[in-house]
């Protein structure tokens, strides 16, 4: 009897461990299920939302170029910037500025010394050519006088000699020998005459050079005073250089200030504190007489919804401003198209970066579903739910769907009707990966 | 000396017999803590993965708990078979008391005409078997609506007559002269049925009541044939659910199917005695 109460109690235990693990197996069974969330397929076109950012600039930009050499202290400006003629753009190191002034200056100097000694080298080159000259002439004048004296003696004695011809008896040894007399003056007078062009051809030959060295002299006396013996590239340094010393001179006066000398809005700025500048530009910005263009790239697939003169809505970043624009061109590029708009007077003035947005409205498809329920497995498919009876009775399971995409944006997919219902039950959100015929449970609020 | 013998001789040839009889009922319990792929192995030549013989071990190589894991934890089927079958055995027992218990006592405590030819035609009943009866059960229950209901199993099973049979053999063994004498201290029929029917055919109820539950507890045909719907079917159905390659877990599942009936045959194995010695006296 005893051991019937035991096998009663055992039995009574036994039914009882069996009532708690059927709650327990339920629980560890539901709590492996899939959850998810569902949505019945409907009708509704499919609104396609085009958005991508893009650029605004200048159609004809203007460049503030840099001080070459000098060292920026500080920028005052940043791309959207507003700037008025006279407003500061940036700051330069005032002590290197003067450096390199005092380094300027000092070769200015030394420069200009030489000048004055070679220009005075050059006047004394003249001077003693003139001397050179007339010391030739004088000398060759006194040679001309000499050799003319003596000739003017010969043609004295020559004479002389003919007063005393011989008697027209005397013998011929006297006649011979008056006639050998008569012919030594005759050959001395014509060498002294011959001697005496010599002399004059001499004087006409040194006096030409002389007169040469003179000219010389004097033409580089005159290209000394002149500068031009420096030639063209160098009057162009000095040139330079005294024009960069007023220059640094009158940025000096200003404190480094480097002032816009007209108005408009800064673009881009390629300059930064520190930095040394090249002769570059450094600063671009537009002036307030040129438009502005809007441009970005979109792709082939965002093409399709954008067309030469559709009508786009335009935001800016930063800002509150927004305009209602027209598509200008849209040109393909590299596989890319790049979309182009020009912007309507004061639309975008100040800003270097826009957003373009443009939405389109499809047809009305029966199917439509959000675009989270559409899942990748080799091909488009959805989850669709169904009703499955089993050993635990009616279970929810999810069957795979493969599908046709006929349209879609970025949340909704439109979907061929080929095997859809519309009370179709499609399976939008699960927090585990579905497979075909998993049975699920619907995601409690 | 021979006659030792021969007791030796015979009981060896017993052991044997008993031995080989027990073997599946053993290989229950080790089957169930075998690992999958120790399964896989001793079973390869009956998967036709293999050569030779299926050699099994009593004590696996690589016990394990996981296929009790996977049914107790994992396996809501489970315990859904299992409720269905306790409330089906109960309710078939239930109502077997109800309705056979008076019968049986009408058997056996009145004498009316008829009586021999119904009680032969309860016997007659008894002895068909599923299969012939399987069509025109069919058809009633289609007529009642009653296909694909748990009813469609309990209902026949209520009216079964071999309880009624047992419960009459148990009544019988109550002496004529109780009932008459009761009767003649002015004791209502009921009040006979109430304080001395069932207190003296108590075994015969009992008995009746054990092997009712041992049949319908591991019913297989009548839930095959009459429920559609998986939800409803007994846990009798649920091992040919499970793949040959799930052998382990069948064995898991065996030895939890054995339990409540192992409960209720120690419970009333006296009563369960008694029951088959009124069969035999029966036969």
């Amino acid at each position: 009897m005893e051991s019937k109460k035991k096998l009663w109690k055992g039995f009574a235990v036994f039914m009882t461990a069996m009532l708690i693990m059927t709650y327990v197996s339920r629980i560890v069974y539901v709590s492996q299920m899939p959850r998810i969330r569902w949505t019945n397929p409907v009708a509704a076109s499919i609104q396609k939302k085009l958005q991508v950012d893009g650029t605004v600039e200048a159609v004809h930009s203007q460049a503030v170029t840099g001080l070459e050499g000098l060292l920026v202290k500080k920028v005052c400006v940043a791309a959207g910037d507003r700037m008025e003629a006279g407003s500061v753009l940036y700051e330069v190191d005032t002590e290197d500025l003067q450096a390199q002034l005092a380094g300027l200056n000092a070769q200015e100097q030394a420069w200009q010394q030489q000048e004055q000694v070679r220009r005075r080298d050059a006047a004394t080159n003249t001077t003693r050519a003139q001397e050179d000259y007339d010391m030739s002439v004088t000398e060759l004048d006194r040679k001309i006088a000499e050799e003319t004296k003596k000739l003017e003696e010969l043609m004295e004695d020559l004479d002389t000699h003919m007063f005393r011809i011989p008697e027209e008896d005397a013998s011929d040894e006297i006649w011979i020998a008056w006639a050998d007399e008569r012919q030594r003056f005759d050959r001395e007078i014509a060498e002294k005459k011959r001697a005496i062009e010599d002399v004059q051809l001499e004087k006409e030959k040194i006096l030409r050079q002389a007169d040469r060295d003179i000219e010389d002299a004097r033409r580089a006396q005159n290209a000394a005073e002149s500068g031009l013996d420096m030639g063209v590239a160098g009057i162009s340094q000095v040139r330079e250089r005294q024009e960069r010393i007023a220059f640094l001179t009158e940025l000096l006066l200003e404190e480094g200030r480097v002032k816009a000398k007209e108005e408009g809005t800064v673009l881009e700025v390629m300059v930064q504190s520190g930095m040394r500048m090249g002769s570059e530009a450094v600063i671009r910005y537009a002036d307030d007489e040129s438009g502005l263009l809007f441009s970005t790239v979109i792709t082939q697939e965002q093409k399709s919804m954008l067309h030469t003169g559709d009508s786009v809505r335009l935001s800016f970043p930063g800002s509150s401003e927004e305009a209602s624009e027209t598509v200008d061109s849209i040109v393909q590029e590299n596989g890319a198209y790049t979309v182009k708009i020009y912007l309507d007077a004061g639309v975008g003035r100040g800003r270097t970066e826009g957003v373009m947005e443009v939405t389109t409205t499809s047809e009305i498809y029966d199917y439509v579903i959000p675009l989270k329920a559409l899942r990748d497995e080799g091909g488009k498919c959805v989850y669709v739910l169904e009703e499955k009876n089993g050993i635990l009775g009616t279970e929810i399971s999810a069957r795979s769907l493969t599908v046709r995409l006929l349209d879609q944006n970025e949340d909704y997919v439109a979907i061929a009707d080929e095997l859809l219902a519309g009370d179709m039950k499609i399976v939008t959100e699960c927090d585990k990966e579905l497979a075909n015929g998993m049975v699920v449970k619907e995601w409690g609020e | 000396m021979r006659k030792k013998i021969r007791v030796w001789f015979a009981t060896g040839i017993c052991a044997a017999a008993a031995a080989l009889i027990c073997a599946p009922l053993l290989m229950i319990p080790s089957g169930s803590l075998m690992d999958s792929v120790e399964m896989r192995r001793i079973l390869a030549p009956i998967l036709g993965e293999g050569k030779g013989f299926a050699v099994w071990h009593l004590i696996p190589f690589y016990p394990t708990i996981g296929h009790f894991y996977r049914l107790l934890i994992e396996s809501p089927a489970f315990y859904q078979l299992f409720w269905n079958t306790v409330g089906m055995t109960a309710a078939i027992l239930a109502g077997q008391l109800v309705v056979g218990l008076p019968s049986a006592w009408a058997f056996a405590a009145f004498r009316f005409r008829g009586r021999d030819f119904l009680f032969g035609l309860y016997v007659v009943l008894m002895l068909l078997p599923f299969q012939v009866m399987l069509l025109p059960q069919y058809i009633v229950l289609q007529k009642l609506q009653l296909y694909n209901h748990p009813a469609a199993v309990i209902l026949p099973a209520i009216f079964s007559t071999f309880p009624v049979f047992i419960m009459y053999r148990g009544f019988t063994q109550i002496e004529g002269e109780i009932l008459e004498a009761a009767r003649l201290d002015g004791a209502g029929e009921m009040q006979i049925f109430l304080q001395i029917g069932l207190p003296l055919g108590k075994m015969g109820i009992q008995a009746a009541i054990v092997l009712s539950f041992l049949e319908y507890w591991n019913l297989v045909e009548q839930p095959m044939a009459f429920l559609e719907e998986q939800a409803m079917w007994p846990l009798s159905l649920y091992l040919p659910q499970i793949a040959v390659s799930q052998a382990g877990f069948a064995f898991a599942v065996a030895v939890m199917v054995l339990i409540p009936a192992l409960f209720v045959f120690a419970l009333g194995q006296d009563a369960l005695e008694e029951g088959i010695a009124y069969i035999g006296v029966k036969t």
